[in-house]
This record gives C-alpha cells, structure tokens and sequence, in this order.
C-alpha cells in the first residue's frame, strides 16, 4: 500500500547522515592533508616500504586464515549436512554458538589455553587465532548450502556409475560454491581489517593493516589514517566485485 | 442513467495509470441500491483494480466515486460503508475465526455484548456455527470464504465488494457457493458487487453486469441483454459460444454473408462498414434439403452427441466453419444446406 | 568411512571448544593464574556481583544499557523501514538506493565503519560518549533486522494490511494488530542478533567512546590484555555469557522447529 512506503523515511535519513556522509567525509580527509591541501596520501602510502609490506602480509595472512577455514570447515559442513552419517541435526549449532561470543573473549580464552600448552605466541599463533574465530563463519554458509543439495543429485550420480569421490567432486563442491564465495567473503574481507586479535595473539609484535590505521587515528593523523581506510575499502570493494560475479 | 438517488453508487470518469501504463480508462456506470453486479472481464483489464478504487484501497488517476450523492473520491478506506472479501480471503492467521470476525467491530469500539450477538448472527448466515475457536490456517478453502463473507458482513456495510472470491475454489463447491451467496445477497438485502472473469458465473448470479476489457467498459447490461445483443467483436467473442463471421453492410437493410446476399437489422450501420454477423450455434438451422430458407450450402466436418444436442461443424463453400447445435445426427462429409432467421442474425462492430 | 568422519567432527568439536571449556572450568576456581586449580570456589563470581572489580562491573553494566539501546533502536528503525520498503512501488529507484546503502555497513570492514562515523563526530563537533556509541552501533545493526524482518513479509498474505484497513483500522492500528504479529518472528531474531552484534562489538565501540573512561565487554578486555594482566574475574563473565548464548539458541531453535512443525502440518 502506497501510504506505508513513507515508513522507510526515518531509516533513509538516518542512512543518509550516518552512512553515506561518513563515507564522503572520510574521503574528503584522505585527498586533501591537514592544511587543506589537495594530495593524494593514498597513493603516497605505497611508497612506504613498512605500510606496504603489512599490507602484503595482511593479506597474505588472510589468505591463509581462509583456505584453512576452508580446508578444515568444508569436511564438517559437508559431514553435517548429510543425515546418513548420523549426527544429530542441532549439533551444527555448536559450531555456530561461537559467533554469538565476544571474539575478544574467544580470543582470551585461546591465549590462555595456548599459554598452559607452551606455545608461544606470534604468526602461528595469529593464524591459529584466526582460524578459530573465523571458523564458524564458513561453517555456516558452508552448511546451508549443503543442506540444499538433494540427495537424490548423488544418488543418481552413483547410478551413472560415478565413485564416491567424483561424485564429491563433479557434484556436490560445484553446487556448493555459492556457499564457500559467502563463507569466504565472511571470512577474508574481516581478516583483513581485524587488529585487536592479531595484537592479542601475538603481543603486538605483529601488526596487521588495521593495526596501522588505528594507530595512525589514535596518534591524531587522521588524514593519512582516512586514506589507509579507503585504501582498505577499495580493496573490500574489488573483493566483493570480484565474488559477485560468480 | 435514470435519477441519482437510485444509484448507491456512481463511479465517473474513472482513469487509473501507474507511471505509464493505463489500467482503467473513463469508466463510468451506476450501481443501484440493493443491486447485485458483477465487473466481468478477463485477466488484466483493470476489474480488480476498479474494485479496490470503489473500496479505497487505491486512489483514481483521475475521476470520482460518488456515494449516496457524496463524493468519497478522497475518503480512506477505512471510514467507508464498504467492506470486501478478498481474493485468497486475507484471514489473519494469529486469529482465530471468532477474533477475525470480530476485527471490525473492535476497530469500532462495538461492545463485547453486541459483538457475541452479531458474530453469532453472521455464523448462522454462513453455516459456520461452532467454529468460533478454530484456528483460521486449518480450514478449507470453502470454510476460510465463509469466515472471509462472516467477517464483512458483521459490519453491517451499505455495499459489499467480492473480489474473484470463488476462483480459488472447486468446481461444485463454487457451484453451491454461488447459490449460496445469491441467498445471501437476497437475505440480506444489501448491494453487492462482484469481480469475476467467469462469465458463466456473472450470467447466473447478476442483476446488472459491467464489462472490462484492457481497462475500458464494454458493454454495461443485464445479463440476457448481454448474452442476445452483445455491444462489439470483444463481447460476442467473450460471452456465450457465437458464430462471429466478417461481412459487409449493404445498401437497404442487406449484408453480404458468406457468399450470399441476405436481409438483415443493418440500423446501426451504413453501407460499405465492416462488420461482424453474431449467429449463435443454437440458431443455425441445418437441413439436407437445399431450399430457399437455406441459402449457404456446407459440408459437415464433425458431429458429436452432447446428451442435450449434437455438436455439429459444418464448413461451408466459402471455406467458414460454423458450430452448429441441433438434434439430427449428421454423418461427416453429408453436404447439407445452412439458414438463419433474420432476427436471430445480429449485428455487431469492432468498436461498441 | 563413517568412523573416519565421526573422529574428525569429534576432534573440531574439541578444538573449538577445549578454550571455552577451559576457561568454564576454571571460572570455578579463584587462582589468579589461568592454568593453577586452587579449589573449588564461587568467589570469582561473587567478586563481580559485590563490586570488588568495580571496572569490571561498570563495564558488564554499560555493555548491557547500550546492547538494550542500541536493540530498541534497530528494531524500531528495521522494521519501519522493512515495512516502507516492502510497500515501495518497484522497481523504483528509491528502493534500490536504500537496499544499497542499508548493505553499505554489512559489507564494509567494522573498523571502516567506526572510523568513519568518528570522522563524522569529529566533522559535526559532537562529543564522543556512550551516546556515539549507541548511534554507531545502530547504523551497524539495523541492516541485519531489515534482513532478518523483510523475508517476513513473502509468507505473509498481500491483502492483509488492506483487509485490516477495509474494516476499519487507520494505519497505526492496522500494522499494530495485523502487520507486527506477522512479522514477530523476523522482529526478535533481529533483536537477538541485534544484542549479540552490540556485545561483539570492538571497533566502532574503541573509536567513537571519548576520552571519559567507557568501557564495554571488548574494550575491557583489550585494555586488560595490553596491560599484560588477565583479569581473573573474566572467566566468569565469559562463562555466563556462554551460557546466555548456549540458551538463547535452543530458544530460537525451539521456537523454530515449533514453527516448522506447525507449518508442515499445515501446508503438508
């Protein structure tokens, strides 16, 4: 009914001022410098050898966080999702209750348990952190997709004479792909922004991209900070196009 | 139209456009007091969307609603004398059937006591006495239209709107559905005003029926008026099972049909117009004899028995094939002989 | 194959859960070191109750008032604009403006988001406080009750709101008594979520708080772990957050499977 379309009014003007003016003014700071001067920081970050290569790490940590997210969780949102094997169908909200706590809190407790196992803390640690906050994550989208697939597609792939691992492979993963794009996009794009528990789980010693940016915020250089944030949100931004397409 | 004050209703000059598309187009017509008429028309001519305009759910483009004298054009919904049954019944599901009944009287303020008296009243109406605690989502679809009717009507509405009510139901229940509600309507005495594309149904049910076609009013006529003397091409090809063959008007009350020359009513026409002959199948007089009654020869393609009558088509010698009903038995390829009384020829143009 | 498979799911069960567990039992202990069992003992517990870590219980307290605040304000925004929005003529342009801009926070990085609406404070000069706080987590959460509340209105039949109109309500009353109770379910998974995502919460909270000492649940917790001491009484607070969470899901999930079970007897 045409009288309840002005019910969106409130949300849209609250959008307006505290989405899409945020996102101008951020850019604003990260083209122009403290005296009002027209530079493009963004492109001058490069160039500095320490912020570059966080960056790269960052990344390449994400990367890593997520291809194991992938690895360890698939075998369990595939294992779940298919009765036969005779779990109980509510125990994927075990593996899903995680999200529900602080991940700071997750964070503290995997740091103190790693402390009475004596392992130190630092990248291992950092990428074992990750993992297991992240984990959940990429179950879940993992499972729904899962859960989609009738299971008559594998049976009549085993009709047609395929073995049980090409039918895995030539049925189940591509029909699941919607699910490890989203579990991915869930679990990359954080990874990379995330730095209270990379500087948890490694005593600051490492520091990730968000690490910098908050500094540089903290330390009142909110230019160059507003121009790493852009930079990090072209990187979101081409991400998710990339993904999108599939 | 005859005075205003018979008309309960009167919808003028009503257009209706969303961003570019027209669904109505000046519609206009009277409904009088205590009428039942039905909006007839097929798919996508606007009859819901008039209906929803007469309920104010939507508003014109342009043009009015005039009620009881009083233009209500900008009046909302819910302060009109009207109420509606709608289309998959819209019963609210965290209801159950004695609260959705009760829904207006409470917007209303209607006393609990007088609720329980009215509600009991429209239960008996529509046989559904005993269901008060049911749960709306386990009935059947014919319980669910009854609780749906039960629920306008406890409002006691001048004018009640059905909006293809019957479509979602079976064949003999839609049957006993319209008896039912012609009982209603009688029994109730108030105005009601139907939407269907089932011209059967609008035929059976109505005093006065209004037809839409692609958002413009065909033809506005009681119903053996509509079946006899359809307005244009669209209402002949839309009610009832006709002939409809193209011919030309002649000078002096003739037309050239099928080959032949004939007399025929050709008032409303000049010479040199094209028109269509409407002949319908229960008029066509067939006979093996060719005489003067029978002036188109055919040959016959097929013939049916029907239990009442034989479904014959018969190609004639201008390649027309005709459908024929009557009570001979035709073997196909029989060349027979084809006649019309001239007033059961009829006359129509594309336009009404 | 099947005995393969049941170890692998038993050991990630394992792996996630060994901190957690660790962490409950050891909540039951008053060692100030994680790892020492000195003994049975609630005093970790009480300790947060009787004020002996102040800090601690001002935190627990302005994480729940702004969780509660910040929960009132997405639903009521959500499902407002769930209800505008579903009622929108399309394809209109509107729409997809707003459909856009709502997922603008569900995609971009939570630090972007928190920066961001700091540059914001900063550029209209409004102090930064708990009030900040609850604003930003607003515009973070509500794109999750719109997506939460808006599938609600597929099941739902179109005509209702305009039966409820034809008989009689004006539009309050229409969507009070027959557009809200459809769309309940959608509005109190958002809710849950809502709180979850506001006690979750770490960037937007660190950036937009001032200077005047507001701590919530992560902020605490960074600050304590920068300071190289785990504060012991932690452990409980975790554990009774656990097992608010481990309750709120079999709620939903109760709730869930009830509305299933309903639904197939229904429909078949």
């Amino acid at each position: 009914m045409r009288r309840l379309s002005t019910f969106v009014a409130p949300y849209a003007i609250f959008m307006v001022i505290l989405v899409i003016l945020p996102l101008v003014i951020m850019a604003q700071y990260a083209v122009f410098d403290k005296e009002g001067q027209f530079t493009l920081h963004f492109l001058l970050s490069f160039t500095n050898e320490e912020i570059l290569n966080t960056f790269i790490y960052s990344i390449g940590v994400a990367m890593e966080t997520t291809i194991l997210c992938i690895l360890l969780g698939y075998p369990i949102a595939y294992i779940l999702s298919r009765k036969e094997m005779g779990f109980p169908a509510h125990l994927i909200t075990f593996f899903i209750l995680p999200m529900g706590v602080n991940m700071l809190l997750n964070t503290f407790a995997l740091v103190a348990v790693l402390d009475v196992l004596h392992i130190p803390l630092g990248t291992t640690a950092l990428v074992i952190g990750m993992v297991y906050n992240f984990l959940p994550f990429m179950v879940q989208p993992l499972y729904n997709s899962l859960c989609k697939i009738d299971s008559n597609l594998i049976e009549a792939a085993y009709d047609l004479g395929a073995s049980k691992i090409t039918a895995f492979f030539k049925i189940v993963v591509p029909v699941s792909i919607p699910g490890i794009v989203s579990g991915v996009m869930m679990v990359f794009m954080p990874t990379i922004s995330t730095f209270a528990i990379s500087e948890l789980l490694t005593m600051n010693k490492v520091k990730l991209f968000g690490s910098v940016v908050q500094a540089s915020i903290g330390s009142d250089m909110l230019n160059y900070g507003a121009a790493l944030s852009i930079v990090m949100l072209l990187v979101v931004v081409i991400t998710q196009v990339l993904l999108k397409d599939r | 139209m005859g005075r205003s004050q018979d008309y309960i209703i009167q919808v003028r000059g009503l257009s209706k456009r969303f961003g570019s598309r027209s669904v109505l187009h000046d519609v206009e017509f009277g409904i009088r007091r205590g009428e039942f008429v039905t909006i007839l028309g097929p798919s996508g001519s606007g009859k819901s969307t008039l209906l929803r305009i007469i309920g104010g759910l939507e508003k014109p483009t342009e043009g009015s609603i005039i009620f009881d004298g009083k233009d209500i054009t900008s009046m909302p919904a819910e302060k009109r004398p009207i109420n509606t049954v709608f289309q998959h019944y819209a019963l609210f599901p965290h209801l159950n059937v004695y609260e959705n009944i009760a829904f207006g009287l409470v917007m209303k303020g209607v006393d609990k006591q007088q609720q329980a008296e009215r509600i009991a009243e429209v239960l008996q109406i529509v046989g559904m006495q005993g269901y008060e605690n049911y749960d709306v989502r386990k009935l059947s679809g014919g319980q669910q239209q009854r609780v749906a009717i039960a629920r306008a009507i406890v409002n006691k509405p001048e004018v009640l709107l059905l909006d293809e009510s019957l479509s979602a139901l079976d064949h003999k229940l839609r049957k006993q559905m319209q008896r039912e509600l012609k009982a209603m309507h009688r029994q109730l005495g108030i105005t009601f005003i139907f939407v269907t594309h089932d011209q059967e149904e609008a035929i059976s049910m109505s005093d006065n029926i209004v037809v839409l076609q692609e958002g413009k009013v065909q033809q506005i006529a009681s119903p053996s008026e509509i079946y006899n003397h359809p307005s244009n091409l669209f209402m002949a090809n839309f009610i009832g099972e006709n002939n409809i063959i193209k011919i030309q008007v002649l000078d002096g009350q003739k037309i050239f049909l099928l080959g032949q020359s004939v007399e025929a009513d050709t008032n409303r026409f000049m010479a040199g117009d094209t028109a269509y002959a409407v002949i319908r199948p229960e008029d066509v007089l067939i006979s093996d004899a060719t005489s003067e009654e029978f002036p188109w020869k055919g040959v016959v393609c097929s013939s049916d028995f029907r239990g009442v009558y034989y479904e014959t088509f018969v190609q004639t010698k201008t390649g027309e094939i005709l459908q024929i009903r009557q009570d001979k038995e035709y073997e196909t390829g029989t060349s027979v002989g084809i006649g019309v009384a001239r007033n059961d020829l009829y006359l129509v143009g594309a336009e009404a | 194959m099947k005995a393969l498979s049941r170890i692998y799911v038993v050991l990630m069960l394992i792996f996630m859960y060994a901190p957690i567990f660790a962490l409950i039992v050891f909540s039951f202990t008053d060692s100030p070191v994680f790892g020492k069992w000195t003994g049975f003992s609630l005093d970790l517990y009480r300790n947060i109750f009787n004020g002996e870590v102040p800090d601690l219980t001002a935190t627990v307290w302005s994480t729940a008032v702004i969780a509660i605040c910040v929960m009132i304000l997405s639903v009521l925004l959500g499902t407002s604009a769930a209800i505008g929005l579903y009622n929108l003529r399309y394809p209109s342009l509107l729409r997809k403006a707003i459909s856009f801009t709502n997922s603008v926070p569900l995609i971009n990085p939570d630090i972007i988001t928190a920066i961001s609406l700091f540059l914001l404070y900063v550029f209209l000069g409004v102090s930064r406080g708990m009030v900040t706080v609850i604003i930003s987590q607003t515009v973070l959460c509500t794109p999750f009750v719109m997506m939460c509340v808006l599938p609600m209105f597929k099941q739902m039949d179109k005509d209702l709101f305009s039966a409820a109109i034809d008989l009689g309500a004006s539009t309050f009353q229409a969507i009070w008594h027959v557009i809200l109770p459809q769309l309940r379910p959608g509005i109190v998974s958002g809710a849950l979520l809502t709180i979850a995502l506001s006690i979750d919460d770490f960037a937007v909270t660190l950036f937009n708080r001032g200077n005047d000492g507001l701590e919530t649940l992560s902020t605490y917790i960074y600050s304590d772990a920068q300071r190289g001491g785990l504060t012991p009484e932690i452990r409980p607070l975790f554990t009774m957050i656990v097992v608010v969470a481990v309750i709120a899901l079999i709620i939903v999930n109760i709730y869930s499977s009830r509305r299933e079970k309903l639904r197939k007897k229904i429909f078949g």
